[in-house]
């Protein structure tokens, strides 16, 4: 008994203050940054896989004096639980530009002054229109790289003429030949793109459940729902899956032409959905001048073409990078088709009513 | 030898033979996987999968030249080591007393010990993390070496236990009340008792904390488990290298295992002569 | 926490003293030996799932958390069919798998313990070392195995057994099944050899020496004894069958989902964790029930 009793005034002294820590999401009384003139660090980046170059992390260095610490996630989710829980101080945060008003509106991101980062000058078009990358009227982060989303194809199996109908995804020819990624929004939107909405980041209620309905009718033709990139390509390179949709379209295809599968990337006629991703600066910082040149130069070409060039080869935001890179790797990561993709897509916006897309996305699971 | 017993002696050998070939069905089993991982970690193609393309060794030259990789694996073996070790040695005791005591509460102390493998592994992440905001410093491997030893804890108290429990009473009363002498009757009487369920445990124990990815990259900071890195390429395609460094694994823990086996019954032996 | 010593033998009064002071010693034993486990898992385990406990009578609202009290989430667990088919799923998946490993398992650790001789820690080994290659691997691998274009499907169609290859062999529930009695065998394995391990071949030869014929022997001597090993390992295999994740996404294809899949949906894709926390709860509510009834069987005969 007295056991208990030692334990009970323990827990009763201390549970108040440390729940309180603990379970609290955001301190809000915590200043949003420090140092944003003097550079600072080490600072810590939270990002996608591709930004632990040690070439990419060593030119920072040279370029600033500052350390960059880098730990990798393989999601969105991922990377708003980990700064969410607060417990490593992060300064930079990579999410896709659709997750910028999840992190904004849980008051984990700081808005940012496009005249800061010049480099946004130097991007490709489409991503010098910053709407996608707005919260509430401001700015929240700068575009690195980028991808195409459309039916990436075994051309021994598919012919591009036959792709170029998206409606061959539901062709009953394709059964059990599909492979896609647990990507809620991608798919529901792409759907409800080809169904004719020119908007479909509104789509909600009846045209919604029109969206689902005609998801769920794709189900048969799906190989498999993977949680990660790595396994579509894995089944599409072992012929487990002759077509790949969405998924990154671009990347998937470039990686299985490498490996030597005969694939093709094709833009339906009811048009392609483009993704980018992100960087941005958590609140609370304690190094903003420091995560600001960070900014800066990842989005920069001379950096951005490292990084294209690097482990995982996908495609990147700034123009500039064509400087850099050999007219053979331009090539090679599809940039010489940036022209023709805007032309045949549409960038990829967060839905407006999320939870409503969630729960489709749960019935279309269950289904 | 009565004519008897011949019949059955001879039923008993068969018995054995019978016992030795479904053991061997089942060791091929867990080895079929291992043969293709090898398989692919010595042909050409980039990207695993029939048909093979041609004989080559490259990806181990890779995998030894990849710091990330050999870090990773050593890192991973320093900490699955401490945890395995911790989990043991904070499971015995509790062990020895819920087999040998009469303990009210064992059913309430054995949940406890028990439910952190039902808890689905990002709800443990979560949670730890949550916890460590009390503690950030320990984020990093002391936060992952205590992750694993929570989630092997449950295996080491629930074997040892399970051991622990056939033994005859006097055996215990002798170990536990022989008054001044608790760690050689420990030494002496438990620990060779419970051996085969220690090394059981510890294997275990190394084996999971070694190949865990969910917990360790919520807690892991800026720490790189071999896991952490192999989970960190997924999104491209795994590199053969990955074979490979997973070939020598196997083929270093085999060799080195047949060797002290080897040792071990020639030392018996020369104990004997 | 109250805690009994063992059976005092008091009759004595000149021994009442001595008692006493054994007793006392008992129970300082017992406190001391599990207070390193109990305070560990604590710490470690109670508390955070203390602090997701309270989570789980939370909100999120906006992405913020809405700390008004309301048992919604525990609502929806029991009106939204997808939990139910999940947990179905992973309680169908789990229960085959626990008796397949126990069946697998079984006479592969009779065999370690009783008939390699010496070479039966080298055995013991070689049972755990596949699984110090990455999950992943073997996770890769088995789909190199089952895959439409995989080992054994392409060794069917040369062997002209079959014309067309299965499909239903990778990315299904039969792909889940077969990932995870491959992952959970070692667990079965283990427990169950340090239980065999302690059944005297003497005691056996006892038993045949009164004429029990072997098969007699080994389900009155040896099993008995191996039973705790071998309840062990089913509420391992049982318990882990039922969180499982990694296994089944890598698998099973994401076509149907276990339980563990739909928790993780919670957090990833609606950022959920009062949600995500209340499954958990629950799961682990039902588990604690089921050990609560399970550990009566393995009980120590020295308690009674």
């Amino acid at each position: 008994m007295r056991l208990h009793t030692r334990r009970d005034v323990l827990r009763h002294a201390g549970s108040a203050a440390m729940f309180a820590a603990i379970a609290s999401q955001v301190d809000f009384t915590r200043p949003a940054f420090a140092n944003d003139k003097k550079l600072t660090g080490p600072i810590n980046v939270l990002a996608w896989t591709g930004y632990d170059d040690p070439e990419l992390i060593k030119g920072f260095k040279e370029l600033t004096g500052v350390d960059v610490n880098v730990k990798e996630a393989q999601s969105n989710s991922d990377q708003l639980s980990l700064i969410r829980a607060g417990t490593t101080k992060f300064d930079i945060v990579n999410p896709d530009a659709v997750w910028t008003t999840k992190f904004a509106q849980s008051g984990l991101t700081l808005p940012l002054d496009p005249a800061d980062i010049p480099s946004l000058g130097e991007m490709f078009a489409p991503f010098r229109d910053l709407s996608d990358i707005q919260y509430d009227g401001k700015m929240y982060g700068a575009p690195t790289r980028f991808g195409m989303n459309g039916i990436v194809h075994d051309l021994d199996k598919l012919s591009a003429a036959d792709a170029a109908d998206a409606n061959v995804l539901w062709d009953a020819k394709l059964k059990d030949r599909i492979s896609i990624v647990n990507w809620a929004e991608l798919y529901i939107l792409m759907t409800a793109l080809w169904q004719g909405n020119p908007k479909p980041e509104t789509v909600v209620g009846p045209e919604l459940e029109a969206t689902i309905a005609r998801l769920v009718e794709v189900k048969p033709n799906l190989r498999a729902i993977h949680d990660d990139l790595g396994s579509v390509k894995s089944d599409l390179i072992n012929g487990d899956a002759w077509v790949v949709w969405g998924a990154s379209s671009d990347n998937v295809a470039r990686v299985a032409r490498e490996a030597g599968k005969n694939v093709a990337l094709t833009l339906p006629k009811q048009k392609g959905v483009m993704w980018m991703e992100t960087l941005q600066i958590v609140h609370g910082t304690e190094h903003l001048a420091s995560a600001m040149a960070y900014i800066n130069y990842m989005t920069s070409a001379k950096a951005l073409s490292i990084m294209a060039w690097g482990k995982e080869q996908f495609a990147v935001t700034n123009a500039g990078v064509s400087k850099y890179l050999t007219a053979e790797q331009y090539k090679l990561l599809d940039l010489d088709k940036i022209d023709e993709w805007f032309a045949n897509s549409i960038m990829g916006k967060a839905p407006d009513d999320e939870k409503a897309w969630a729960d489709a996305w749960e019935q279309f699971k269950a289904a | 030898m009565t004519a008897a017993d011949v019949p059955m002696r001879r039923h008993g050998r068969a018995a054995t033979r019978a016992l030795a070939f479904y053991a061997g069905l089942v060791f091929a089993f867990l080895y079929l996987p291992i043969a293709v991982i090898v398989l692919f970690a010595f042909d050409d193609k980039t990207v695993p999968g029939l048909p093979m393309a041609g004989f080559t060794t490259q990806w181990f030259a890779r995998a030894f030249a990849d710091g990330e990789l050999v870090g990773g694996l050593a890192t991973s073996v320093r900490l699955a080591l401490c945890s395995a070790v911790l989990a043991t040695a904070i499971a015995m005791p509790g062990a020895m007393v819920l087999a040998w005591r009469d303990v009210k509460v064992r059913t309430v102390v054995m949940c406890l010990v028990l439910a952190p493998i039902v808890v689905p592994q990002i709800v443990i992440g979560l949670g730890l993390i949550l916890l460590f905001r009390a503690a950030p410093g320990l984020i990093g491997e002391p936060a992952i070496i205590i992750a694993h030893t929570t989630l092997t804890a449950c295996y080491a108290t629930m074997i040892l236990y399970s051991r622990l429990l056939g033994f005859k009473r006097s055996y215990i009363e002798a170990a536990m009340d022989l008054g001044a002498s608790d760690v050689r009757v420990f030494v002496e009487i438990i620990l060779p008792l419970a051996a085969p369920a220690l090394v059981a445990v510890l294997l275990l124990a190394f084996t999971d904390a070694f190949g865990e990815y969910i917990v360790a990259w919520f807690v892991a900071g800026f720490t790189k488990t071999l896991p952490i890195v192999i989970w960190g390429s997924m999104r491209g395609v795994l590199s053969p290298a990955v074979n490979a460094i997973s070939a020598v694994i196997i083929a270093v823990s085999l060799a080195l295992s047949v060797a002290a086996q080897i040792w071990i019954i020639r030392q018996t032996r020369a104990g004997r002569a | 926490m109250t805690i009994a010593d063992g059976p005092m033998d008091g009759s004595a009064t000149a021994a009442a003293g001595a008692a006493a002071a054994s007793a006392r010693r008992a129970r300082r034993q017992t406190i001391g030996g599990l207070l390193p486990i109990v305070a560990w898992q604590t710490l470690f385990f109670a508390v955070p799932m203390g602090i997701l406990f309270v989570y789980s009578f939370w909100t999120m609202k906006d992405y913020r958390l809405d700390t008004t009290v309301t048992l919604a989430n525990y609502v929806r667990i029991f009106t939204n069919p997808i939990y139910l088919k999940g947990f179905l799923l992973s309680l169908q998946v789990a229960l085959f798998v626990t008796v397949v490993c126990g069946v697998l398992a079984f006479p592969v650790a009779y065999f370690i313990a009783k008939k390699a001789g010496r070479w039966r820690v080298l055995l013991l080994i070689m049972v755990i070392l596949p699984f110090w290659v990455s999950l992943i691997m073997r996770a890769f691998a088995w789909r190199l195995l089952l895959g439409e274009r995989g080992v054994i499907n392409q060794g069917l169609e040369l062997t002209g057994l079959i014309d067309a290859p299965f499909s239903f062999l990778l990315y299904s529930p039969t792909a889940i099944v077969i990932g995870l009695i491959y992952a959970y065998l070692p667990l079965y394995v283990l427990p169950l050899y340090a239980s065999i391990d302690k059944v005297r071949d003497s005691w056996i030869a006892a038993a045949q020496d009164l004429n029990a014929t072997p098969m007699r022997a080994f389900w009155e001597v040896t099993f008995p004894l191996a039973f705790p090993g071998l309840m062990v390992g089913a509420v391992f295999c049982f318990i882990f069958g039922l969180g499982e994740y990694v296994v089944p996404a890598l698998l099973g294809g994401g076509k149907s989902l276990v339980i563990a899949q739909v928790i993780r949906m919670e957090f990833e894709l609606r950022q959920n964790w009062p949600g995500g926390a209340a499954i958990s709860m629950v799961l682990m509510a039902f588990i604690i029930a089921l050990l609560a009834l399970t550990l009566r069987w393995i009980r120590p005969e020295v308690a009674r």
